[in-house]
Order: C-alpha cells, then structure tokens, then sequence
C-alpha cells in the first residue's frame, strides 16, 4: 500500500540555520507516527510543514510527498485543497484552538463551512453524540470557556475528522489535559481511521499509542524504530533521557523525608472552604487541609474544578465564602507566600534581564543597588542550576524550563516561608519536568513548605505529596 | 444575561448621577461670588450690596448646599437648565436650537470615521506588509499626528474655494454636513485604523485563526468570521471613548465651516465666562459619554459569551 505521507530528506529553515535536518519518514494508512523530542526539537516546525503553514519566512528542503503527490512546488490553493479534506489537524490547546465568542457547534460546523460546505445541524449534533456527549443539541450552543478541556478536544478531534481524511496531525493533542485523559484523547484519535502523525514530548504514551517512533534531537533525527523495540537496550542517549524522564514514577530518587519536621505547627489550616461562582452554583467544593514546613501538600482534580481557586484563597486573593483560612502570624509579613505560575515565559517581564526579575522581591523588601541586586540574583541562579546562564539574558533567549527555574528563583528572593506553585510544570517538556521536580523537592527538603496544584500524577509523587482532592466542576451560566 | 446588563445600567446611572454632582459644583465651588458675577457680566458695572443680595436670595444661593443641589438636580431632571448669565434666555432652549446640528454633525463624523477605519483596517490586515498596508501605515501615521483644524482649512482651502464644492456659510442641513464630517471623521479614523489593525494581525495570528487555516478555510473568511469579531472589542472600547472628545473637539470646525451648532455657542460663552452654558454643554458631554459607554458595553455583552458571566 502507498504511504499517506512520505517526507523525504525533509529540511525547514528559519533564517540562515535550519531547525529540522534531513528527515525522513513513512506513514501508511491507518499507521501511528509519533515524532517525539524535547521543546525547541523541531517536531513543531515538521508539522507545520506539512500543512504547508511554515510561514513566509520559512524555507523547506527535501520534499512532501502526500497521498504520492509532491508538494514541494504547491501553491497556496494547492495546500488548501488538501486542508480539512486530506489531512486533519489537532491543536495541542482546545480552548485555544476555538474561537471564545462562537459556540462549540460552531467550531465544529467549521469543518464544513470552510470548505464552503453548509453541515445540517442534525450532524452536528449525531457527531457530538458519537464523542460521548450527551444531550448535544443543547451543550453544542454553549461557549468553549464553559466546556472541560478533555470533552473540547474531543470535539476538536471530531472536526478534524470530518471529511475523514486519511491523515490527521496531532500536535501535543493530550499535553493540555489531564494525564489520565490522555490515553482517552488518543484512542478517539484512532478510532477515525486515519493515519496519524503525533506530536508529543511523553514517550511513555507514546509507547502506549504508536506504531512507530522517529526520535528528535535539535532537529535531528536520532533514532527511528518500531514501538515494540522501545524498553530494550542500546538506544541512543536522547532517548533513553526521554525515556527516564517519562516515567511515570520516579524511580530510585525518593523525595528526602524529615522524619520529624522542625516546626509541626502548621503554617496555615484551612477548615472546609468553598467558594462559590457569584450566585451560581458551586466552584469550590468544600476541602480542609494544613500546610506544614517541609511538606509539600498537592491539590489535584480535574481541569475547571477549582484547583486555582483554592491556591488564591491560601494566598489571600481571594476570599472563601464558606470556611476558615487561618496564617500563622509569621506570614503576615510581604513574600512569606510567593507564587510560581504555570506559564513560565508569560509570568516574567519580556523586557527585563533575568537578574531583575530575580532580585525584584528582594528589592521591593529593602533597597539594594544595582551590584548587589546582581550579586543576588547571581547567587539565586546558582542555586535553581541556573549558574550558566547570562543574567543579563532576556526570558526569550532561554528555554520554557530555564524561565521555570528563574521564576523559581525569583519566588525565593523573598524568602517565602511558603511556596504556592499552579500547575508548574504543565507547560514544559518531560526532561524540564523532571528538572523542575528535583528543584521543588529540594526546597522542600530546605523547609519549606510547597502547596502545588497539578493535574499530573508524576509530580505529586515525586514530591511525596500529601494528596488534596478538589471535586466539584464549574457550573457554567452562559 | 439579563442581570449582567442591568448591573451595567445602574452603574451608568450612578455615573451620570456622580457626572452631573461635579458639573454643579462649578458654579458654587469657583472663586468670587455668582450673583456678583451674574450682575456684572449683565451690565458691566459695580452691582449694589442690595442688588446682589437679592439675587443669592433669588437663585437660592442663601441655602444649605446640598439643597441647592437636590434644587439644581430637580429642575435639571425637568428640562430646566437655568437662564444665560449673558443673554437671560432660558439655556435649554438655545441649546435644543443648536444641539440637532452638532448630534447631526458628531454622528455623521462617527459613521465617516467607523466606516473609514473598519475599511482600512480590513485592508491592512489582509494585505500586510504589501503596499496597501504601507500607504495606509502612512495615513495614520500622518493623521494621527496632525491636528483636525489643519485638515480643514486646506479642505476650505482647496475643495469648497478652489473646486467649488460645498459652501462655506452653511445651514445645519444633513447634507451640508457632509464635508466637515468627513474632515473630523477621516482625522479620528487614523489613530482607530492603527488600533484595529493592531487586534486584527493579533487575531489573525491566534490559535483559532490558525485551526481554521489548517481545517481549509480562506484568509478572507479567518478575517472576517473570526479576527474581525475578536479584534472588534477594544475598537469598540476606543470608540466609547472617543464620543465625549469628537463632542469636545467639534468648536473648532464649527467655527471653521460656521456651523450652527453647539461648539460655536459654547467658545462664545466660554470667553464670556457664562457659567450656566457651560455647565449645560459638559452636563450634555458627559451624559452622551455615559450612554455610548453603556451602549459600547451592551455591545461588547452580546458579543463576548465570556462577559455575560457574573463577575462578583
């Protein structure tokens, strides 16, 4: 059988240095693809070309050939003959992907209407039914903020798959969701029978999924091998770090435990808080937990039910409607609680040096000039493993994980006595993670005391925490 | 939805309510005493202690201040806005000659200045960095930096001397209305074709817009389907703000092309320090401001599913 796609010694260049070398790979029909790698691999740029959507900047080598045909001299209407139709594509962020002022049956009457097509509503409706969701006629009018993460890309995939074209690109179709959705997100993906090509970062599922697996190393392919081949011996070092790092356990590093913390009076005790939408129904289920020294306390629960909110009403932004917040009196002074947030890149100045934004909350307590605040920063680098960077480096010119780990360092500037991290490491590749997660726990092990919410398993273990489940769903009113 | 709408409503009201507290207290909170000030802006001459009392006593300024205003706001509320200092005719009445030519005038200058932006903006974002965007970059740039009154005396200059269209005596007719709205419109456009042009490219750059591509759809239907309607909130909020200075900024091609509206009457009583029609034209300003706010956010409600949640 004739491959649906067949990239030949496939180049993408961005400027004078390429981003993707040489690569070259097979789909057949029905088959699985995943290219896998760590961020700034090029996995991105690869599918981006195979959309034909690299951008007026971009130049391609090698070619493309899609069902036989080479795309390397297609025209714009060319490329766009074959979007929708021949090959599908799945945004790694749903709500993203959707427009926020349509409705999901809009999203999903998309598929057609770009193709000039006008789907019967009925349609719509029997497709939002055949991805499990019920009562659609009614849900598919309602906005994407209202929809969970996991429901909204399964109505994405069902977009994608519309015209059922015999190619679908996923692009980190599961990163954005939780870990056990994933396998969900990816067996509705193979359930529209069209070959696949996945992009993903988590060898791990990507072992559960794909039929084969091109490895990706700063745009090089490094190893190309069959799924039932990975787990056996002699892989290159690329994958084998990715493969430790997709683990789901850490395994051989446990977290160092204090016995006996120094202060077992906790920091702060939260008695069945809940905090409601105003009027309408419940955000916040009610939770009681303590946050001790030296214990990391991880709020889990699935996408919208809150996890958010609870680490905003322990930081005092926000107020529970219900319930008690007690602070030890030591916290009342300004950065005994310092937040990490979950986009790194976003939560630092884009204009400033790192020394900066790392010195800021030191500064804002007593005033430092320029040299010390250097001195500082210098010193709170080395000490998140970032000694090597330049500190006059802007955010852009690091890595998702770099600017992590310098949010980190900016977060103990203030010499918090709590730390509050929102999903820290949901933005990030797997060996990032693994990075981020050995720092967490190493602050931990110094004493302090970490809340993290997250949705991914392998971070509440690696940090041995103390499990808080967060319930109840957001009730949507629009 | 409803209830949304209106809390929005009765925060305008407490706004207008809030607006028109500061526009009477010009008159009792500015230096030296009205009823002096009235006399002798009537004749000229040193008024008698007499006279003068007996003026406060008539326009009530002998009373406790928060009567005085609970009084002003009453007769305000029936249409009442006090007689000129200059002329003694009741306020309301000039001004409800002259306000239908400068409501005909501001509006048309809306319609000009939307439709001109909107058009540009389009054009701009599908063709960007091509040359109808750069012509169009240089518009704005230009319009944006030169002051309206330029525009209009070289469009007395050259269209309605030179080429002899339009006049310069003009009536209030709607269609005599045309040139200096186009004047006023096409200055306010540049900085609004910059605004959309900005949200438009920023939009058509979202992970939406991007789906869409993928899934086949046209540059044109991205633009229109769903750039357009994202980048549409902050120009509608640039817009809303923009009614109170269109307001405040037509005295001057009112004088230029001799309109018969209410920028022209109220230069006039500026100089002549005729307090009771000034406060009448910011008590206008600010009420039309507070409606297109109201109707602005209205607008932004029904369009943004995101904003119909109640927010405490």
């Amino acid at each position: 059988m004739s491959p649906v796609l067949d990239c030949r010694n496939l180049s993408v260049s961005y400027g004078p240095t390429p981003v993707v070398h040489g690569l070259s790979f097979t789909i057949a029909p029905g088959q699985c693809l995943a290219l896998v790698g760590s961020s700034g691999s090029g996995k991105t740029s690869v599918a981006r070309a195979i959309l034909g959507m690299q951008g007026p900047t971009a130049r391609i080598g090698g070619q493309i050939l899609v069902e036989g045909r080479d795309m390397s001299r297609a025209t714009e209407r060319d490329w766009r003959a074959l979007r929708g139709l021949r090959i599908g594509y799945v945004a790694q962020d749903p709500f993203a992907a959707c427009d926020p002022l349509r409705s999901v049956g809009h999203h999903l009457s998309e598929a057609w209407r770009a193709r000039g097509l006008s789907p019967d509503p009925a349609e719509i409706s029997r497709r939002l039914t055949a991805i499990g969701i019920e009562d659609a006629p009614r849900i598919a009018l309602r906005a994407p903020h209202c929809w969970s993460g996991g429901m909204l890309q399964r109505a994405s995939i069902a977009a994608a798959s519309a015209h059922a074209p015999p190619l679908i690109i996923a692009d980190e179709p599961s990163s954005a969701l939780d870990a056990d959705r994933a396998d969900g997100i990816l067996t509705a993906l193979r359930a529209s029978g069209a070959a696949i090509l996945l992009i993903s970062h988590d060898l791990a599922l990507v072992q559960r999924q794909a039929d084969r697996i091109v490895i990706l190393d700063q745009g090089h392919c490094v190893e190309s091998l069959d799924t039932r081949e990975l787990g056996g011996q002699a892989h290159h070092p690329v994958t084998q770090a990715l493969l430790a790092a997709s683990q789901s356990l850490p395994e051989g590093t446990p977290t160092p435990r204090h016995a006996e913390p120094r202060h077992a009076e906790p920091l702060i005790r939260v008695q069945d808080i809940a905090r409601r939408f105003h009027g309408d129904g419940p955000e916040v289920g009610q939770v009681s937990f303590s946050v001790i020294p030296s214990q990391t306390t991880g709020i889990s629960g699935p996408s919208g039910s809150g996890k958010s909110t609870v680490l905003k009403m322990l930081a005092g932004l926000e107020r529970p409607d219900r319930g008690l917040i007690e602070r030890a009196p030591s916290l009342a002074r300004p950065g005994a609680i310092m937040p990490i947030f979950q986009n790194p890149a976003a939560s630092l100045d884009a204009l400033w040096p790192v020394w900066r934004s790392v010195a800021e909350p030191a500064q804002a307590q007593h005033r430092m000039n320029r040299n010390q605040q250097k001195d500082l920063a210098a010193e709170l680098l080395a000490r998140v493993g970032l000694a090597a960077i330049d500190p006059e480096a802007r955010p852009s010119e690091l890595s998702l994980g770099q600017c992590q780990r310098v949010a980190i360092a900016r977060a103990i500037a203030a010499r918090p006595a709590v730390l509050i991290a929102d999903e820290p490491t949901s933005a990030l590749d797997t060996l990032s993670r693994a990075r981020i997660g050995d720092l967490l726990a190493g602050l931990v092990a110094e004493g302090m005391a970490l809340v993290v919410a997250s949705h991914d398993p392998w971070l509440h273990a690696r940090l041995n925490a103390r499990r808080v489940e967060v319930a109840r769903a957001a009730e949507c009113t629009a | 939805m409803i209830r949304v709408a209106l809390r929005r409503f009765a925060q305008a009201l407490l706004t207008a309510l809030a607006a028109s507290l500061l526009v009477w207290a010009m008159l009792p909170l500015a230096p030296g005493d009205p009823a002096y000030r009235i006399l002798y802006s009537q004749t000229q001459k040193e008024p008698l202690p007499a006279e003068i009392e007996a003026l406060r006593h008539e326009m009530g300024l002998d009373k406790p201040l928060p009567l005085q205003y609970a009084q002003w706001l009453g007769k305000v509320a029936r249409g009442d806005l006090a007689r000129s200092w200059r002329t003694g005719q009741p306020v309301a009445e000039e001004i409800s000659r002259r306000l239908p030519a400068t409501l005909t005038l501001v509006g048309l200058a809306l319609v000009v200045s939307v439709a001109v932006a909107l058009l540009l903006a389009l054009i701009s974002a599908a063709f960007r960095d091509r040359w109808p965007d750069r012509v169009i970059r240089v518009y704005t740039q230009i319009g944006a930096a030169l002051p309206t009154f330029l525009f209009g005396l070289l469009a007395l200059q050259y269209i309605v001397v030179g080429a002899g269209v339009g006049k310069v005596l003009s009536g209030g007719a709607l269609q005599m209305a045309i040139l200096p709205a186009l004047i006023i419109g096409i200055d306010r456009a540049a900085g609004w074709t910059q605004l959309l042009r900005a949200s438009l490219i920023e939009a058509q750059e979202a992970g939406f817009a991007q789906v869409a591509r993928a899934r086949g759809a046209r540059p044109r239907r991205i633009l229109l389907i769903h750039a357009l309607p994202n980048a549409a909130l902050p120009f509608l909020t640039a817009i809303g703000v923009s009614v109170g200075a269109l307001l405040g900024g037509s005295p001057i091609i009112e004088e230029l092309f001799t309109w018969p509206g209410l920028g022209s009457y109220t230069v006039a009583a500026l100089s002549a320090r005729d307090f009771p029609v000034i406060q009448a034209f910011v008590l206008i300003s600010a009420l039309l401001y507070v409606a297109a706010s109201l109707l602005i956010d209205l607008a932004a409600i029904a369009l943004d599913p995101r904003l119909r949640e109640a927010h405490p």
